[in-house]
C-alpha cells in the first residue's frame, strides 16, 4: 500500500483534535455572549461604594462587572478585533478624556458593534461625554449648568432649586423602558439636555415640567437657556439602527444610594410626602432596557401559500386567496416566549403598500396570519412585517415572491350577456347541419316528373 | 478644597487642633433606616449575627432581636477549625450573654497561636479568646511579632488588624504599633472631599478602628491629626446610604470609634432644618454634634463673615445663643440680612473646655434669605410697528386671567411690562426665573425670558415680523400666554395664565409632520386594495331576449322548409356514405361545442383529424354519386 498503516491512525488523531479546537472555540464565544460582561468606568473608587446598591442589584440579576478608574492608562474596549464587553457604564462625569485606548471613535465605534452604553453625567459634565452625547443627538448643557425648577424642588434641596421632585408622567410612556406605571416621583440633580430634532432615534425618556430651565443657579439670566420647559430632557436614550441601546442620563446621582434612600417630597405647602423614591425601580427598568434584558424581538419561521394549501407556489397569480404566517419571539427572563401584540402589521408591498393588514394570533398562540386576497395587479411582491414600537428592537422580515396575470383559460367562460353570440354560432352550426342535408338531398319534384317523363 | 486642606494642615500644627466640619452626620433618620435594614436582615449565618448584632448595639438597639440571635448561635456550634466563625459567634455570646459556653474552644485557640499565623488569624485567635474571658500575654503573642507580620503582609488591612489585636493583648511593649501610625495613615488615597485607603471600606474601617483602639488601650494619642480623623470620617458618612448589611457595619465600627473616643472627634455643624429665613423664619439654627448625632462637649459657636450671591462680605463675628439641648444653636438672622437672596454663611467654633472636638474654622453654610413676590403695574399692549403706538392696551391683575383676546400681526409688536415687588417692604426686586410661555392649540411651547430694564421692572417684548419664522413657524392662531416666575429666595414661585393672543403671521407654516415620523412608533391605518371595478353589462333579460331571438332563425327554419316543399328525399341515392358524412359533420360541431366547454385546443386537433378524415373521405364519396346520379 501507499500510506503505512500508522499514517491514517495519525489522520484521524488530526481531525479529533480539530474538532476539540473548534468544540471548545464554539462555547468559548457563546460563553462571552450569556456572560454579561460589562466594563464600568468610574470617575474614582469612591463612585463604587456611593452607588454600591446600583451595582449589587446589577450583580444580583447575573451582570458580570468590570471597575475600572475612567483614566487607566490600560483601558481598552477591544482586544484583536474582539470587543472584550457586552455593555459599558460610564460613571465618571466630569472626566474630559478617558485613559488607554478608549475615545469618542472607541465608544461611537462601540455602538456600531452592537455595544449598549449607560452614560451618567452631571452638572460637572467632561468633554468627552459632551462629544459622545452631540454624536447621539443629545445635547448637553454647558458646565456648572443645572436643571432647576422653582416650583417642582424637593424639600431637601440646597436652596438652588436643584433637586427635582418628577412625577411619572414626564416619563416616556413606554413601560419597557422605564418600568410599570406608578405614581412614585423620582429624584433628579444634575445636566439639562436637549435632543437633536434631526435624530428621530432619540427617545425623550424623562423631561422636565413646563416651569424647568437649565441655566447656572448663580448667574442671572441674560442669554436663552439651552432648555426650556417641557423640551428640558433629564434623561435620553437612543435605540440605533442596528439596536444597540444608550442611555444618557444628566444625572449621576439619580443612581446613587443617597437618592435611592431619600424620601421625597415636593417644597410646596400641601404636597404629598413619599417615604419611597421611584429611582431604584427607574434605574432597574433603565439598566434592563438598556443592556438589552427586555424588549428583544425575533423573527421565527416565515411561511406563505395559497389558503388550502401547504406549499408556496412558483407564484401567485392575480386576485388569488393566500395565507401569509410568521413566528415573532420575545426575549422573556432569558427566554424565547411567542411574542403577543395585536398592533402587528403586514404590508403587501410592491414600491408602495398594496395592502396593509394587522395579523392576527394563530389559534395556539405561537405565531401570527393573514389571509387576504392578492390584488389584480401583477408583479414582484413582497410580504413585509416592519415592526418598529417604542422600546423594542426593531423587527423586519420581507419575503420576495411574484405575482403573475390570469392564463387565458383562467377568465370567466359563460358570460351572460354573450349568450345571444353563444347561441348564435350554434344556430349557425345547426343551420349548416339542416342545410347540408337539404342541398345535398333535395330532389326536385319537377326533375322527377320530368325523369318520370 | 485643595489648597484650603493645605493651609489648614500647617495652621493645624502651629496652634490648637483645627479641622472643617464633616458637613453631614448619620442622622436619626439614617440611623432608622439603618436599624430597618439590621432589623429585617435574616439571620443565615454566624457572620450576619455578629453584623447585626454589633450594628443594632451601635445603634443603642439590643433586645428586640437578642433571642433570634441567641437561639441561632446557640443552635449553630461554629467549626473548630473556623477561626473567623468561632470569632463571630464568641463576639455575640460576649455582647448578648447567650448562655452558650465556648469554654471547650480554649485549648485549640491557645494552641493554634504556636503555629505560623497570618495577621488575619492571630486576630480572630486573640479576639475570640478575650470574648470567652482568656488572657493573652507575651509569652503567647508579643507585639513585635504583630508588628512583624504586618510589616511582611504589607495591606493596611493587616495593619489596622495588627492594630486591633494589639488592643486586646494583656501585657507587652506597644510603643513601636503606636509609631508606625503615622506610616499607615500617610498612605490614604484622597477624594475630592474625603481620604480612604486603597482597600476600599473594609480597610479602612478596620484600620481607623485599630488606631483608635490601639490609642485608648496605650492612652496616648496616635498619630492622627484632626483635619485626617475629620477627611475619614466623610469617607464613613459617603457610604452610609448603602443596603449592604456587611457595609453597614464596617460603616458604623468606625463612625463609632471616631464618636467615642479621647483623642480626635469629629464633629459636624448642619442645618437644623433647609427652611428659608424669613419673616416667619428668622432664626439660623444649626446643630453642633459628633458623626454619630450625639452631643458634644459645648462650643462657642460665631456667624464670621455672611457673603451674598454677588460676593458682598459682611462681617459679623457674633456669638450663636445655644439652647438647652445642648446640640442646637442659634443667631436671629433675619433683621441683620434683610435683603432676600442667597447668601454663604461662614461659621467657626472653639469648644468652650479642653476637649477631643476640635476647633472648626471656615465652617461654610447656605443660607437662603426668602420673600414674598407681588406682580404690579402689569398691562399688556399691542404696538404699531412703524409708528411706535400702542393700538391696543391692557391692564392686568395677578392672578386673574384677562378675558380680552388681542390680536396682533406682523405689523405690530406685543408688549408687556411689569413690575416684580417684595411683598414686605415693596420694594423692587430680580428674580431668576421670569419666562413668558406661549402655548399654541397642538400644545406646542414657545418661551421668552423677560428681561429687567431696571431693578424689578421687567418687559418683554415681541416682534412678530422677526418671530415669526424663527419661534413661531408661521404658525398663526390662538395662543394662550403665561408668566412664570420664580427664584431661589421667591417663597411664592408661580405659573401665572395671563390670557390669550391671536397672532397672525405671513407666509405658510413649514410641515414637520412627515408620515415617517408620525407613525414612527404607532401602527399605520390599514390599507384595503381597491380591485378594478368588473365592466359594466346589460341586464341579463335583455340578454336573453335577444338569445332567444337568435335561435328563431334556426327553429323556424324546419317548419318553413316544411311549408315550402323541402325534402330531402335523393339521400338515399348516395347510400350509407351519406349518413357516414353527416354524422361526421355533426360530430365536428359537437367536438367544437366541447372544445368550448371543456377541451384544449391539441385535443381537439387530435379529435378533428379522425372526425374530418373520416368526414372528408365520405364527403367525397357521397358527392361522387350525387355527381354521377346528375350526370347520369
Amino acid at each position: 500500500t501507499r500510506f503505512p498503516p500508522h499514517s491514517t491512525q495519525r489522520n484521524k488523531m488530526e481531525s479529533f483534535k480539530w474538532v476539540l479546537v473548534l468544540l471548545s472555540l464554539i462555547s468559548a464565544s457563546t460563553g462571552s455572549k450569556s456572560g454579561k460582561k460589562t466594563l464600568v468606568l468610574l470617575e474614582n473608587l469612591s463612585i463604587k461604594e456611593t452607588h454600591s446598591v446600583f451595582f449589587s442589584d446589577l450583580i444580583s440579576r447575573d451582570y458580570q462587572l468590570v471597575f475600572k478608574l475612567a483614566d487607566d492608562s490600560n483601558l481598552a474596549l477591544s482586544k484583536y478585533g474582539e470587543y472584550l464587553y457586552d455593555h459599558l457604564i460610564i460613571f465618571a462625569p466630569s472626566v474630559e478624556e478617558f485613559g488607554g485606548s478608549v475615545d469618542m471613535m472607541a465608544l461611537t465605534d462601540f455602538v456600531d458593534h452592537g455595544g449598549n452604553i449607560l452614560v451618567a453625567a452631571s452638572s460637572d459634565v467632561g468633554d468627552i461625554l459632551r462629544d459622545f452625547a452631540m454624536e447621539i443627538g443629545i445635547e448637553p448643557d454647558e458646565r456648572e449648568t443645572a436643571v432647576i425648577d422653582h416650583l417642582n424642588y424637593d424639600i431637601n434641596d440646597r436652596g438652588d432649586h436643584t433637586l427635582l421632585v418628577v412625577d411619572p408622567s414626564n416619563l416616556i410612556n413606554a413601560p419597557l423602558i422605564v418600568g410599570k406605571k406608578t405614581n412614585i416621583p423620582i429624584l433628579y440633580q444634575g445636566l439639562g439636555l436637549v435632543a437633536d430634532p434631526d435624530n428621530p432615534l432619540v427617545l425623550e425618556i424623562m423631561t422636565g415640567y413646563t416651569t424647568s430651565y437649565s441655566y447656572s443657579p448663580t448667574r442671572s439670566i441674560e442669554d436663552y437657556p439651552h432648555a426650556v420647559g417641557k423640551s428640558t430632557l433629564l434623561v435620553a436614550g437612543l435605540q440605533a439602527r442596528n439596536n444597540a441601546r444608550v442611555v444618557f442620563s444628566g444625572s449621576i446621582d439619580l443612581f446613587s444610594n443617597e437618592f435611592f434612600a431619600s424620601p421625597v417630597q415636593k417644597s410646596q405647602v400641601g404636597s404629598k410626602e413619599y417615604q419611597q423614591n421611584g429611582n431604584r425601580a427607574l434605574s432597574e427598568a433603565l439598566t434592563q432596557w438598556v443592556f438589552k434584558e427586555i424588549g428583544i424581538l425575533k423573527i421565527g419561521e416565515v411561511k406563505h401559500h395559497l389558503q388550502g394549501d401547504n406549499e408556496p407556489p412558483a407564484a401567485y397569480t392575480v386576485m388569488d386567496d393566500v395565507y401569509y404566517y410568521i413566528e415573532i419571539q420575545e426575549l422573556v427572563e432569558g427566554m424565547w416566549v411567542s411574542f403577543t401584540a395585536s398592533d402587528v402589521q403586514l404590508e403587501f408591498f410592491r414600491i408602495d403598500p398594496f395592502v396593509r393588514t394587522f395579523l392576527n394570533k394563530t389559534s395556539d398562540g405561537k405565531a401570527y396570519y393573514a389571509k387576504f386576497k392578492l390584488p389584480d395587479v401583477y408583479g414582484v411582491f413582497q410580504f413585509k412585517v416592519d415592526y418598529r414600537r417604542l422600546g423594542y428592537t426593531h423587527l423586519f422580515s420581507a419575503t420576495q415572491m411574484s405575482v403573475r396575470p390570469l392564463e387565458h383559460t383562467q377568465y370567466e367562460r359563460f358570460i351572460d350577456s354573450a349568450y345571444p353570440y353563444y347561441l348564435s354560432a350554434f344556430s349557425m352550426m345547426i343551420g349548416v347541419v339542416l342545410f347540408s342535408f337539404v342541398f345535398l338531398h333535395f330532389r326536385d319534384p319537377n326533375e322527377r316528373k320530368k325523369k318520370d317523363n | 478644597m485643595g489648597p484650603v486642606v493645605v493651609l489648614l494642615l500647617l495652621v493645624g500644627y502651629a496652634s490648637a487642633e483645627i479641622a472643617p466640619s464633616l458637613g453631614d452626620v448619620i442622622t436619626s433618620r439614617d440611623q432608622t433606616r439603618l436599624r430597618e435594614l439590621f432589623r429585617k436582615t435574616p439571620i443565615d449565618s454566624l457572620t450576619m449575627a455578629y453584623y447585626v448584632s454589633n450594628g443594632l448595639r451601635i445603634l443603642g438597639e439590643q433586645d428586640n432581636s437578642k433571642k433570634q440571635i441567641c437561639s441561632y448561635i446557640q443552635q449553630h456550634t461554629p467549626d473548630s477549625t473556623s477561626l473567623d466563625t468561632i470569632f463571630y459567634a464568641t463576639s455575640v455570646d460576649a455582647l448578648y450573654d447567650c448562655e452558650v459556653s465556648y469554654s471547650s474552644f480554649e485549648k485549640s485557640l491557645k494552641d493554634s497561636l504556636k503555629s505560623e499565623r497570618n495577621v488575619s488569624e492571630l486576630f480572630y485567635i486573640v479576639s475570640s479568646l478575650t470574648n470567652i474571658g482568656s488572657k493573652v500575654d507575651q509569652k503567647l503573642l508579643s507585639p513585635s511579632k504583630l508588628l512583624d507580620l504586618a510589616e511582611q503582609e504589607e495591606s493596611i488591612l493587616s495593619y489596622g488588624q495588627a492594630f486591633l489585636t494589639a488592643s486586646l493583648l494583656a501585657d507587652g511593649d506597644l510603643t513601636s504599633l503606636m509609631d508606625t501610625v503615622e506610616d499607615v495613615a500617610v498612605q490614604a488615597d484622597e477624594s475630592p472631599t474625603s481620604i480612604y485607603f486603597e482597600g476600599g471600606l473594609e480597610t479602612t474601617s478596620t484600620a481607623i478602628t485599630g488606631i483608635v483602639r490601639l490609642g485608648t488601650k496605650t492612652g496616648n494619642r496616635p498619630t492622627l491629626s484632626a483635619l485626617q480623623a475629620t477627611l475619614f470620617g466623610k469617607y464613613f458618612l459617603s457610604i452610609k446610604y448603602t443596603e449592604t448589611v456587611s457595609e453597614a457595619w464596617y460603616v458604623l465600627q468606625a463612625v463609632e470609634a471616631l464618636a467615642h473616643n479621647k483623642f480626635f472627634v469629629p464633629t459636624g455643624v448642619t442645618l437644623v432644618n433647609r427652611l428659608p429665613i424669613n419673616i416667619h423664619n428668622q432664626k439660623l439654627e444649626v446643630h453642633l454634634t459628633n458623626i454619630l448625632n450625639e452631643p458634644v462637649p459645648p462650643s462657642d459657636i460665631k456667624l464670621v463673615t455672611i457673603e451674598s450671591s454677588s460676593g458682598d462680605k459682611d462681617t459679623i463675628n457674633k456669638s450663636f445663643t445655644s439652647e438647652s439641648d445642648g446640640i442646637t444653636y442659634s443667631y436671629l438672622l433675619f433683621p441683620q440680612v434683610a435683603s432676600p437672596g442667597g447668601y454663604k454663611v461662614i461659621l467657626s467654633t472653639e469648644p468652650k473646655t479642653a476637649s477631643p472636638v476640635a476647633q472648626l474654622v471656615h465652617v461654610e453654610l447656605p443660607v437662603i434669605v426668602s420673600f414674598s413676590v407681588v406682580v404690579e403695574s402689569a398691562e399688556i399692549s399691542i404696538i404699531e410697528r412703524d409708528q411706535n403706538v400702542a393700538v391696543k392696551t391692557v391692564p392686568l391683575q395677578y392672578p386673574t386671567t384677562s378675558q380680552d383676546e388681542l390680536s396682533a400681526d406682523q405689523h405690530s409688536k406685543v408688549k408687556m411690562t411689569f413690575h416684580l415687588l417684595n411683598k414686605q417692604n415693596k420694594e423692587k426686586v430680580n428674580v431668576h426665573q421670569t419666562f413668558v410661555r406661549l402655548v399654541s392649540a397642538n400644545k406646542e411651547e414657545i418661551y421668552f425670558v423677560a428681561t429687567p430694564t431696571n431693578i424689578g421692572i421687567y418687559t418683554f417684548e415681541l416682534d412678530l415680523a422677526d418671530a415669526a419664522k424663527e419661534f413661531f413657524n408661521s404658525q398663526s392662531g390662538t395662543y394662550e400666554m403665561s408668566l412664570i416666575v420664580g427664584g431661589m429666595s421667591v417663597e411664592n414661585p408661580f405659573s401665572w395664565h395671563i390670557g390669550s393672543l391671536n397672532l397672525k403671521f405671513p407666509g405658510t407654516p413649514r410641515d414637520d409632520t412627515s408620515e415617517e415620523l408620525e407613525y414612527r412608533y404607532k401602527p399605520r391605518p390599514e390599507i384595503q386594495h381597491l380591485f378594478r371595478a368588473p365592466e359594466k353589462r346589460p341586464p341579463t333579460v335583455v340578454s336573453f331576449t335577444f338569445a332567444v331571438l337568435v335561435m328563431a332563425p334556426v327553429v323556424l327554419l324546419v317548419p318553413v322548409w316544411l311549408l315550402l316543399g323541402g325534402n330531402i328525399l335523393n339521400i338515399t341515392l348516395s347510400g350509407p356514405w351519406a349518413i357516414m358524412f353527416h354524422v361526421g359533420l355533426i360530430g365536428i360541431f359537437g367536438l367544437y361545442y366541447l372544445f368550448w366547454v371543456q377541451l384544449n385546443m391539441f385535443q381537439t386537433l387530435k379529435y378533428l383529424i379522425i372526425l374530418g378524415g373520416v368526414t372528408f373521405i365520405s364527403g367525397n364519396r357521397m358527392l361522387r354519386q350525387i355527381a354521377k346520379y346528375r350526370s347520369a
